[in-house]
C-alpha cells in the first residue's frame, strides 16, 4: 500500500477550509457570535480578517487596553 | 457561557477531546437528539484560530460517533442551561428534520477559480461598460456552475450554491457515493484546465442545517 502524505500546501488548504466552515457555516443559534481575544470582545466579520490579521487583533487589543 | 458544537442523533459517546479552552465536553440529550457543548469559564485567551480548529475537530470526531451530526457555527454561546434547554426544545423538530436529511451523508466542497481571466480585462470608461463587463463575468460563472451541477446532480442528495466572487458550492453526498462524486469532480477539473478546481472533504454537513438555524 502506498501512503501519500499531504503536502504542506494541502494541509494549509484543508485547515483553511475547516476554519472557513466552522466560522461561516453550521447552524446559527443566536445570530451573533463573538470572538474574545484576552479581554477584548470582537464581533467576527470575516474569515480573511481572522486569518490574516493577527497583527490587527493585537492592535485592537492594545487599543482596548489603552 | 455554554458553547455549542453540534447536534447529534443517536450519539454513542462523546469524543475523547477537550472543548475550546480545555473545557470538558458534555452532552445534553432530548429524545434521541444530543446537544454537544462545553462550559466556557471565561474569555478564551487562546489563539482564535486554534479555538476554531478545535471546534471543527470535535465536529469531525462526532461524525464517527453518531448516526447523524448537524454542526453548529463556531462561536455560538448560550448564557446558561435554561437557554440551552429553550433552544433545543424550540428547535427540536427542525433539528430532527435536518438530522434525518443529512443522515448517512457527508459534505463535499468545490471551489472554482479562474486565476487568469478567460476574457481580456476591459478598462471600462463608463458605468455602462463596467456593467456589461460585470454581467459577462457573471454569465461565465453561471455557465461553469451549471455544468458542475449537472455532473453531480444525480450523485448528490442536495447542493448549496454559496458563490461569492469565487464559485463555491457544497454537495450533500451519501457515503456510498463519495468515490463516484470525487471521480466526477476530477473529470470536471481535467476538462476545465483553465480553471483552478479545488475539492475538499468529506466534511460534516455544515451547509445543510436548513430550518434548524
Amino acid at each position: 500500500m502506498t501512503v501519500i502524505e499531504p503536502t504542506p500546501l494541502q494541509e494549509q488548504v484543508t485547515l483553511l477550509e475547516l476554519v472557513d466552515r466552522v466560522l461561516n457555516k453550521g447552524v446559527v443559534l443566536t445570530g451573533d457570535i463573538m470572538l474574545s481575544v484576552a479581554d477584548v470582545d470582537l464581533v467576527y466579520v470575516g474569515l480573511r480578517v481572522l486569518l490574516s490579521s493577527v497583527a490587527t487583533l493585537d492592535r485592537l487589543q492594545a487599543e482596548g487596553a489603552a | 457561557m455554554i458553547r455549542v458544537y453540534a447536534f447529534a442523533s443517536q450519539l454513542e459517546r462523546l469524543p475523547d477531546l477537550a472543548g475550546v479552552g480545555g473545557a470538558p465536553l458534555e452532552a445534553y440529550a432530548l429524545e434521541d437528539v444530543s446537544a454537544v457543548v462545553s462550559r466556557d469559564v471565561g474569555p478564551s485567551d487562546g489563539d482564535p484560530r486554534d479555538d476554531a480548529v478545535a471546534h471543527g475537530l470535535i465536529v469531525e470526531a462526532l461524525m464517527l460517533l453518531a448516526r447523524a451530526v448537524l454542526p453548529v457555527r463556531f462561536g455560538e454561546l448560550l448564557t446558561d442551561d435554561s437557554a440551552l434547554i429553550r433552544e433545543l426544545h424550540g428547535r427540536l423538530a427542525a433539528i430532527h428534520g435536518a438530522l434525518e436529511r443529512v443522515s448517512g451523508c457527508v459534505e463535499i466542497g468545490v471551489r472554482i477559480a479562474a486565476p487568469v481571466p478567460r476574457r481580456p480585462a476591459v478598462v471600462a470608461p463608463t458605468g455602462t461598460g463596467y456593467m456589461h463587463e460585470r454581467l459577462a463575468r457573471l454569465a461565465e460563472r453561471d455557465a461553469i456552475t451549471h455544468e458542475l451541477h449537472e455532473c453531480l446532480e444525480d450523485l448528490s442528495r442536495a447542493c448549496v450554491d454559496v458563490s461569492r466572487d469565487v464559485f463555491e458550492a457544497a454537495y450533500l453526498v451519501e457515503r456510498s457515493r463519495l468515490d463516484a462524486v470525487q471521480a466526477a469532480v476530477r473529470r470536471f477539473a481535467e476538462s476545465h484546465r483553465e480553471f483552478t478546481v479545488v475539492s475538499t472533504g468529506p466534511w460534516a454537513p455544515y451547509s445543510f442545517g436548513g430550518d434548524a438555524s
